[in-house]
């Protein structure tokens, strides 16, 4: 159950990015990609091991059901926020990316619910704390990438 | 917590050498790609270094430990980010060789057994510690795979960055 509904949510996260307008190239985004996943994975295993804020169960499909999450769904969630933030839109952007910023509220909710999850010394606002600074990250990851490409630019 | 040792000794100068290595190879060997590339190809290593080391290095099968202790410690940053230099020249030498197609699994091999030799050096330094019954020639399969990963998404960018071109 808790690695189907791991899988669902990521497979609609793939889904919502490649229906809606990008901003950035496909390389652009590989690369924001992998660079969002570098400082997910670290900031979650400074949380996890380092810390024991949280923990992670350890059978085997919760905790597969947890890397799915930690290495698909999240930096693509990132990658499709960073892709928002680059819109034209004055407040509407602003808007849906608080939007997605409070859905991990429910989301962290699900996960303790599907106990992928445990809660040791955490609590509701360390989440948005901590994806509030996944997005800074990942925009300000994205500003010096689309930087790097109008040099290149330039250097043609 | 695994504790495996708690000084500067050759781990760390392993993995600072190693990085330093690197980065001068990066820095002094003719560019061949533009800048944009260079980030891509170093990112591949580091971000494979990270999906591997945090998929097989924790529950539910922890099948090793990286440096010193099984906590999350700078130095293990460090090492993965001497990965990059290590996809960069492997990125360098396909192109420096020319490879050609039917050639493609040889050179895939190559630097699997060029990986497989430098990660037993780093067990002999103490970077990595094995548990669980996990052996060096586990990792052999992996860096095929990764290195296959790597030359298709070579030809990918390429195939991207021409059609941006024209």
């Amino acid at each position: 159950m808790s690695l189907a509904f791991c899988v669902l949510m990521t497979w609609l996260v793939i889904t919502i990015l490649s229906i809606i307008p990008k901003k950035m190239t496909e390389l652009d985004m590989i690369i924001l990609y992998a660079v969002n996943t570098i400082f997910d994975l670290s900031i979650f295993a400074i949380v996890h091991i380092n810390l024991n804020w949280i923990s992670v169960n350890t059978d085997v499909e919760q905790s597969l059901a947890d890397l799915v999450l930690r290495l698909i769904m999240i930096p693509l969630v990132m990658v499709m926020v960073s892709n928002i933030l680059l819109y034209s839109w004055k407040w509407l952007k602003w808007i849906i990316v608080i939007g997605i910023l409070l859905l991990f509220i429910p989301m962290q909710f699900i996960l303790q619910k599907l106990d992928i999850l445990k809660a040791i010394h955490w609590n509701i606002y360390y989440t948005l704390c901590m994806f509030s600074l996944y997005i800074i990250f990942s925009s300000l990851m994205t500003l010096f990438i689309t930087r790097f490409r109008s040099k290149e630019v330039k250097l043609d | 917590m695994n504790i495996y040792d708690n000084r500067f000794n050759a781990n760390e100068w392993f993995i600072l050498i190693g990085l330093a290595v690197g980065i001068s190879a990066f820095i002094l060997i003719p560019k061949r790609f533009s800048p944009k590339h260079n980030l891509v190809y170093m990112i591949c290593g580091i971000y494979s270094g990270f999906f591997f080391d945090h998929s097989l290095s924790v529950e539910p099968v922890n099948y090793y430990d990286v440096n010193d202790t099984s906590n999350y410690q700078f130095i293990d940053f460090l090492s993965y980010c001497s990965y990059g230099p290590i996809s960069y020249l492997f990125f360098y030498s396909y192109v420096y060789w020319k490879v050609k197609r039917s050639y493609i699994p040889l050179f895939i091999l190559g630097w699997a057994l060029f990986s497989e030799g430098m990660e037993w050096v780093a067990v002999q330094m103490g970077v990595f510690h094995y548990r669980e019954g996990y052996n060096l020639y586990y990792s052999f399969p992996i860096y095929l795979m990764v290195n296959s990963c790597w030359i298709l998404f070579f030809h990918y960018s390429r195939k991207k960055s021409m059609s941006a071109r024209t």
